[in-house]
């Protein structure tokens, strides 16, 4: 049997991929403002412990599978940050070609799956997936992020109960920063996610979503369970929205979240958290922020800079070249 | 394969990795076939009932056949899904549908419908060698212990093209369009119509989607009238968009066409109910004399 193995990823690496992702989404917001995005943008800022722990625990060939707020979870999933910002500005070289946007980043050649926007959905895909990991036995797992609010869909327990049933090898990490939308999770549910999992007998850990040694030392150990016992595993990271749920038309919403609540999570900043466990000179950070900055810089100049996709690709990829074939073989 | 209910042959010819039992959550099934489908696996659904279709109507509809588009053309889902229609079998409204003008709608979704035992086999066998999602809607009919005197115009189970219209019979003074169960309606009443000395055409449709519009206007043109029968309701029938088809297409002037459909109501369960709201063969006769000019049958 192959044995998925992840090598490892230093500290320091995951910081500047935390540190990445957090410069993206705040050059996407700052375009997201003119109105240059298309549809809905739901910034992952204040969440990037989670993507970059969690994936630089992941094997090579394990797909990823996310939800509308993926564009971290695809850059630490190491899709190119080319493809996602063209995609969600709608510039050719996007990775679906303008038809997917921010909330449906796909790539394939890096293994993520896609992001089905739907909440609660993409745990189904993803035991999907890991049903056929299971089955083709190479030892690797499947990867899924979710909210605390995809925990009140019943897709959500089904797939949480037939993945415990059937002993697939799934990862399901629930990003819990306590919000729905505009609603305070504990308004409209009567247990806290971990409750909520292992009331249905499944294996939950927790951990300080903001802290990414602490996802990443989780994430290690889950993955290695499913991998190893074909046990789905469950990691409630417990975070927090730096912005807003989302954004469209060029509007960003009125905070709708107590002062307190957003006062205690800025003193709580991932980036802050893995900057102090680093304990490096001040220099090493302000030249590692001065270079991602540019090598973003450059990857949004060019993406703003490339033409929109042409208009006789509307109605391309619906079904597969082989569709149309007369006569099956 | 995916299904709720006990498959102990298939268990024991492909093994429980192959032949996966899930719990009745429909919704999650075809969920999950969609992630099976997306990393390359072929995957067949036995959903039972083309009802709880409308449980995993999300799925359906979010996943199967937008994630090929979504994804600029990135993956592709070999999906299908199977299940029973209706036909004399008085389970109600919640139980009984004719699916297939619905979920037609659904862009890119290949939507079969087998009108006998032999293109229920050709259907299936096209639909597994597939690479996009098909719904093979089957008639309990196929399934009765009188299955084999089911009508039979096709010579052989061998796969059937989607989009591709048969004809079930041939004939030169009417032409009737028929699709899954309307099929054996249609031969049917082109038996009586030969009493009537009425020589009838059947068409079958095979697949709502895609719908062979050209080919039905080819087998009509100049072939007298058309009688166009759905158990659905004309609100969704592909006979609606047939026949304006086979209007703007010159295969038949608009006095030369009847639509013959099932009424915009739930299924009933009392069986004489029922049989009001669905077309007959004596229905689909009528429609054909009087189209001929003669509504008596002389």
């Amino acid at each position: 049997m192959i044995s998925a193995k992840a090598a490892p990823v230093s500290l320091s690496d995951q910081y500047l991929e935390m540190l990445r992702i957090r410069l993206f989404e705040e050059r996407i917001l700052a375009i997201a403002d003119q109105g240059l995005v298309a549809g809905f943008l739901h910034p992952g800022t204040g969440q990037e412990a989670i993507a970059a722990g969690t994936l630089a625990a992941r094997a090579p060939g394990e797909w990823v599978v996310s939800f509308y707020r993926c564009h971290g979870h695809a850059l630490a999933a190491g899709v190119p940050a080319e493809g996602i910002a063209r995609e969600i500005l709608g510039r050719q070289g996007g990775l679906c070609g303008g038809k997917g946007g921010s909330m449906h980043i796909a790539d394939r050649a890096h293994g993520f799956l896609g992001a089905s926007s739907i909440v609660g959905t993409q745990l189904a895909v993803a035991a999907g997936v890991a049903l056929a990991e299971r089955t083709a036995a190479a030892g690797r797992a499947a990867i899924v992020f979710c909210g605390d609010g995809a925990l009140g869909a019943g897709v959500s327990f089904e797939s949480l109960t037939i993945a415990a049933t059937l002993g697939l090898p799934l990862l399901v990490v629930c990003e819990d920063n306590g919000w729905q939308d505009h609603t305070p999770s504990p308004l409209v549910r009567h247990q806290a996610p971990a409750r909520l999992a292992a009331g249905l007998g499944l294996d939950v850990t927790e951990a300080d979503g903001n802290d990414v040694a602490a996802v990443h030392e989780a994430a290690v150990a889950l993955l290695a369970r499913c991998r190893r016992d074909r046990v789905p595993q469950v990691l409630v990271a417990r975070t927090f929205l730096r912005d807003f749920h989302a954004m469209t038309g060029g509007q960003r919403p009125p905070e709708y979240r107590p002062e307190a609540e957003i006062a205690y999570w800025r003193e709580r900043d991932p980036l802050d958290i893995a900057a102090a466990r680093l304990g490096r000179p001040a220099a090493w950070f302000t030249a590692a922020r001065e270079r991602v900055d540019q090598e973003l810089a450059a990857v949004f100049a060019a993406a703003l800079a490339a033409p929109l996709p042409p208009v006789d690709s509307a109605a391309t990829d619906v079904t597969s070249p082989g569709a149309t074939a007369a006569v099956p073989g | 394969m995916f299904c709720t209910y006990q498959q102990d042959d298939l268990i024991e010819q492909y093994g429980t990795d192959r032949m996966v039992r899930m719990p009745i959550a429909e919704n999650t099934m075809v969920g999950m076939a969609v992630g099976m489908a997306l990393v390359g696996r072929r995957v067949l659904v036995s959903i039972a009932r083309a009802a709880f279709l409308f449980t995993a109507f999300e799925p359906l509809v979010n996943q199967a056949a937008t994630w090929r588009y979504m994804s600029g053309g990135q993956y592709s889902v070999p999906l299908v899904i199977r299940g029973l229609t209706r036909g004399d079998e008085h389970l109600g409204a919640q139980h009984e549908h004719s699916a297939h003008g619905l979920l037609r709608q659904i862009p890119g979704l290949v939507v079969a419908v087998p009108s006998s035992p032999n293109t229920a086999g050709g259907l299936l066998a096209a639909a597994l060698v597939h690479p996009d999602p098909v719904v093979v809607l089957e008639s309990p009919r196929l399934y009765t212990p009188e299955w084999q005197r089911l009508p039979e115009p096709e010579p052989t189970p061998a796969p059937l093209p989607f989009g591709v219209a048969g004809r079930a019979r041939p004939g030169g003074d009417v032409t009737l369009v028929g699709i899954g169960n309307t099929v054996a309606s249609c031969l049917e009443a082109a038996g009586q119509l030969r009493q009537h000395q009425v020589s009838a055409q059947v068409i079958d449709l095979r697949t709502a989607a895609p719908l062979d519009r050209d080919g039905v206007a080819g087998m009509i043109a100049g072939n007298g009238p058309a009688v166009l029968v759905d158990e659905a309701a004309r609100d969704c029938s592909p006979m609606s968009d047939l026949g304006l088809h086979l209007v703007q297409a010159g295969a038949l002037d608009q006095d030369r066409l009847a639509l013959v459909c099932g009424a915009p109501v739930p299924a009933p369960v009392s069986p004489v109910l029922a049989a009001a709201l669905l077309p007959q063969a004596a229905d689909v006769t009528g429609a054909a004399l009087r189209l001929l000019g003669r509504p008596d049958g002389g």
